[in-house]
């Protein structure tokens, strides 16, 4: 474990956006470690697992099977061991209710998949060097959907 | 009174007349009584006549008889003469007596034996007084004879005398004896009717003083009715007016002069100066109203009009009656009213009057209108009485519940017999209440009625006081049970709607994610091949992802309006202050880019702030800003203006509102290509578009959310334009959303 990258989590249960966002930061070549998990039950045992490393930025898609985004959400933002990871919701929809849902529940921003990779890119590159906390003082509604 | 006075005058003639034939009667008797008296009078001296005269024959014979002695003694011729003298007196006596007695029959026979009696004697004298002339009378026989027959002869003149003296003196005493008698009574009679006389002239002193008492009595009366009649004139607009008909003159009190408008005996009173105030269009029923008055001695009730100096109009009423006074003059006395104010009095009456029949009439359509209308909006009336708790029922309340109408005797205790057992404790709470209170707010409740059947009433009440002060509560009870029904399956179509909106809300959760996600996957593949794999393609394959890349952004677009289109429709109308200015400036912000790429000038004037929803309103904004650009002339830069102007509904044909409710014009004009004002409809409708994708971008669903957007606003939205002369869209919004 190389202590100087950036520990970056992905809870999401499809397969072409994990690629995506696999390959995305592959060619961003960024000191980033990127860990994938397929659902919101999956990503909670392994966020739970003592051996775990927590993760700097949390991905966290809202449709998932078992378990979804927002159950996953609260899961975490109950346990204070989890307060200092950085949730970025990584949703298709950016409905008016999920984005409202997710910021009042604590999400530190939200990101609408983009429909393209050099999208994709931009924004996960924006999101790994912005100063969170920074951000996170200044969060607002207007703020908080990540516009590109 | 005045038959009073009548019956008194006739009184007085009577006295009077009585009077003066008694004092006529006296006269007559006093100047028969003088008369009398003056006859006894002549009777007297008639007698003392006739018996001096008497007394003078017999002292004529004597004196002849003297004269003749001595002749007879002395043989002397004188003594001769003298007692032919004494003869001619004896004869001349005789005539004197003859001529007094001519009347007294028995003294005449007397008188003429008497006559006899001395003419035999004289005859005797005579016939011996010539052998006595140369003879011794001394020794004489038949001389003593003669003279003892003379004596015998003077002596029987005498006894004749003394008696007729005698019948005079009875006669006399006769006389004197009606005389006295006449004497006696003249005085006692004279007096008596003086005396009579003088009573009733007592009598009809004091009737006279009386009647003049009260003649004064009547004047002071006549003058004091004659002054308030005066003043009754001036008070109540009347006039007085006498025609003499014999004399054939007017005359006219003060007050017809005032009515008239002029002043008091301003000019005579004729017919000809009359008319002259008459109104031209009554002067016939005037001239109508003399000639009646000449003709008829009377008249009956006319009206007429007349004009004033002054050119007001008055209306007046006259009316007349002969009347004949004791002298028989014949007068028609009148009275003319001004009835101006009556008339109008009475006009407004009248005038109230039909106005009072109209609201009767009014009353009565709307008493039978809301007979039918309780039958058609199945409702029926009450009335309670406060006070007497009387309870009435309409025709209507009585069918509502199965009764023909009055079948029963309304009370508070039976109406409670048809409420429902559930409903009665409610209604009963609510009845009390309302009594407290005096007011009574909708109650609902069941009732069953006369066949059994439960339906559903409503009751309204309301307190009110009628004009004869009653307090009573009017009520309507409604029968509501198919308004029950409906909104119970109102409540049942909501829920379904309900239901529907939850699947649509669903149906909108897969289109914004399931259906978004594998298009974007596919956009994403696109642009990984582009980025990676182009360069290894054939020019055919790179033509066919370059088509497959636009196809699927169409279909990002679409999905993206379509979600935006339904979010405009399903989102909940939480109104705010919005500021349209603010509202625009965000709107510009968001089309900065391509506002600077068409190289676009947009005016704008200030805009207001309204009760809306900002997304939306920015959205509206927006899609109308770049439908604008979009649609611009391909060689000449935009320009699109902004106006705001605040209109009353009425006066802007296009909203076919005749209220003054206000609203904003808001106008959005540019000078792009425009289009048909046929299509100015169809521009609205979803997915409508007027021109080939290929040439202008765009799904027709931007127009359709303006609309949407603006019909959320209770607004409205128009389009003008002709080809090539740019378009106009126009949307109103009222000043006061709610």
């Amino acid at each position: 474990m190389q202590h100087d990258s950036i520990l970056i989590t992905l809870a999401d249960d499809d397969e072409d956006d994990r690629l995506f966002f696999t390959d995305a930061f592959d060619e961003l070549k960024i000191n980033t470690i990127v860990n994938t998990v397929n659902n919101g039950k999956e990503l909670l045992n392994y966020l739970n697992d003592p051996d775990t490393i927590l993760p700097n930025i949390l991905f966290l898609d809202l449709n998932m099977p078992i378990l979804n985004g927002i159950e996953c959400l609260k899961e975490i933002k109950s346990n204070d061991k989890f307060k200092d990871i950085v949730i970025a919701i990584y949703s298709t929809s950016s409905s008016d209710q999920d984005v409202e849902d997710t910021f009042v529940l604590g999400a530190n921003i939200y990101i609408k998949k983009p429909s393209n990779f050099d999208s994709l890119k931009k924004i996960l590159a924006n999101i790994i060097t912005i100063n969170w906390q920074y951000h996170t003082s200044g969060l607002n509604k207007d703020t908080f959907l990540l516009r590109v | 009174m005045k038959y009073n006075r009548q019956k008194s005058s006739v009184y007085h003639k009577i006295i009077f007349t009585i009077s003066l034939f008694i004092l006529l009667f006296i006269s007559v008797l006093t100047v028969k009584h003088i008369n009398n008296i003056s006859n006894s009078t002549k009777l007297l001296m008639h007698t003392y006549e006739v018996n001096l005269e008497l007394e003078h024959l017999y002292s004529y014979i004597k004196d002849s008889d003297n004269n003749f002695r001595s002749y007879i003694i002395s043989k002397d011729n004188f003594y001769l003469v003298l007692y032919q003298n004494d003869i001619k007196n004896v004869n001349s006596s005789f005539s004197i007596l003859k001529e007094l007695n001519r009347k007294d029959l028995g003294q005449q026979r007397n008188l003429e034996s008497l006559y006899k009696m001395v003419n035999s004697r004289y005859d005797y004298i005579a016939n011996n007084s010539n052998l006595n002339k140369n003879v011794d009378l001394t020794r004489n026989y038949d001389f003593k004879k003669v003279l003892k027959e003379s004596g015998k002869r003077l002596a029987e003149i005498r006894i004749q005398l003394n008696d007729m003296v005698h019948n005079e003196k009875t006669n006399l005493k006769l006389q004197n004896s009606v005389y006295d008698r006449q004497i006696y009574l003249t005085p006692i009679i004279t007096l008596s009717i003086l005396f009579i006389t003088f009573l009733l002239l007592i009598f009809t002193y004091i009737q006279t003083t009386n009647d003049i008492e009260k003649l004064q009595t009547t004047n002071v009366k006549l003058n004091k009715s004659h002054f308030l009649s005066s003043q009754a004139e001036i008070l109540s607009e009347f006039g007085t007016w006498e025609w003499d008909l014999i004399d054939d003159k007017l005359t006219y009190s003060n007050n017809l002069y005032h009515i008239l408008g002029v002043a008091p005996q301003s000019f005579e009173a004729t017919k000809e100066n009359f008319m002259k105030f008459v109104h031209p269009e009554d002067v016939e029923i005037v001239d109508t109203m003399f000639k009646k008055i000449t003709k008829d001695e009377d008249l009956p009730h006319t009206y007429f009009r007349i004009i004033r100096p002054n050119g007001k109009i008055r209306n007046l009423r006259s009316v007349g009656k002969l009347f004949t006074d004791n002298v028989g003059n014949k007068t028609v006395l009148g009275v003319t009213n001004d009835i101006t104010d009556e008339h109008n009095k009475n006009e407004l009456l009248k005038s109230n009057y039909e106005d009072l029949i109209a609201i009767n009439n009014q009353l009565k359509i709307f008493e039978e209108s809301s007979k039918q209308a309780e039958i058609l909006g199945k409702y029926g009336s009450w009335i309670l009485n406060y006070d007497t708790l009387h309870l009435t029922y309409s025709d209507n309340r009585y069918r509502l519940l199965g009764y023909e109408p009055q079948a029963f005797e309304a009370s508070i205790d039976n109406i409670f017999n048809f409420i429902h057992p559930d409903d009665k404790k409610a209604v009963d709470k609510a009845f009390k209440k309302a009594l407290e209170t005096k007011r009574m707010l909708s109650m609902s409740y069941r009732v069953i009625t006369k066949d059994g059947r439960i339906r559903n009433f409503r009751t309204i009440a309301k307190s009110y006081i009628d004009l004869s002060g009653t307090h009573s509560m009017i009520g309507t009870t409604r029968d509501v049970t198919e308004d029950y029904n409906k909104s119970l399956q109102l409540k049942e179509r909501n829920i379904e709607l309900e239901k529907h909106v939850k699947e649509l809300n669903e149906f909108n959760q897969v289109a914004s994610h399931d259906l978004q996600e594998p298009l974007r996957k596919i956009q994403t593949f696109i642009s990984r091949i582009n980025d990676k794999e182009k360069e290894n393609m054939s020019d055919a394959g790179k033509e066919y992802l370059s088509r497959i890349e636009i196809a699927s952004d169409r279909m990002r677009v679409l999905i993206d309006d379509l979600l935006q289109y339904s979010k405009a429709n399903r989102s909940e109308k939480k109104l705010e202050t919005t500021d349209l200015n603010q509202i625009l400036s965000e709107s510009l912000s968001e089309l900065s880019q391509n506002i600077e790429d068409k190289k676009a000038t947009i005016n704008y004037t200030t805009l207001p702030t309204i009760n809306g929803i900002p997304f939306q309103m920015q959205q509206l904004f927006s899609n109308l800003l770049s439908n604008s650009l979009k649609y611009a002339k391909a060689d000449v830069a935009p320009i699109i203006n902004i106006n705001c102007v605040e209109i009353v509904a009425k006066n802007e044909s296009i909203l076919n509102d005749n209220s003054s409710k206000k609203y904003y014009k808001i106008s959005v004009s540019d000078n792009g290509i425009g289009f048909e004002q046929k299509h100015s409809k169809q521009i609205f409708l979803l997915f409508n578009r007027l021109h080939g994708k290929s040439e202008y971008q765009g799904t027709g669903v931007g127009l359709a959310i303006c609309e949407k957007i603006v019909e959320k606003h209770s607004g409205f939205i128009f389009a003008t334009s002709n080809p090539n002369e740019g378009a106009t869209f126009t949307f109103y919004l009222p000043v006061n959303i709610t």
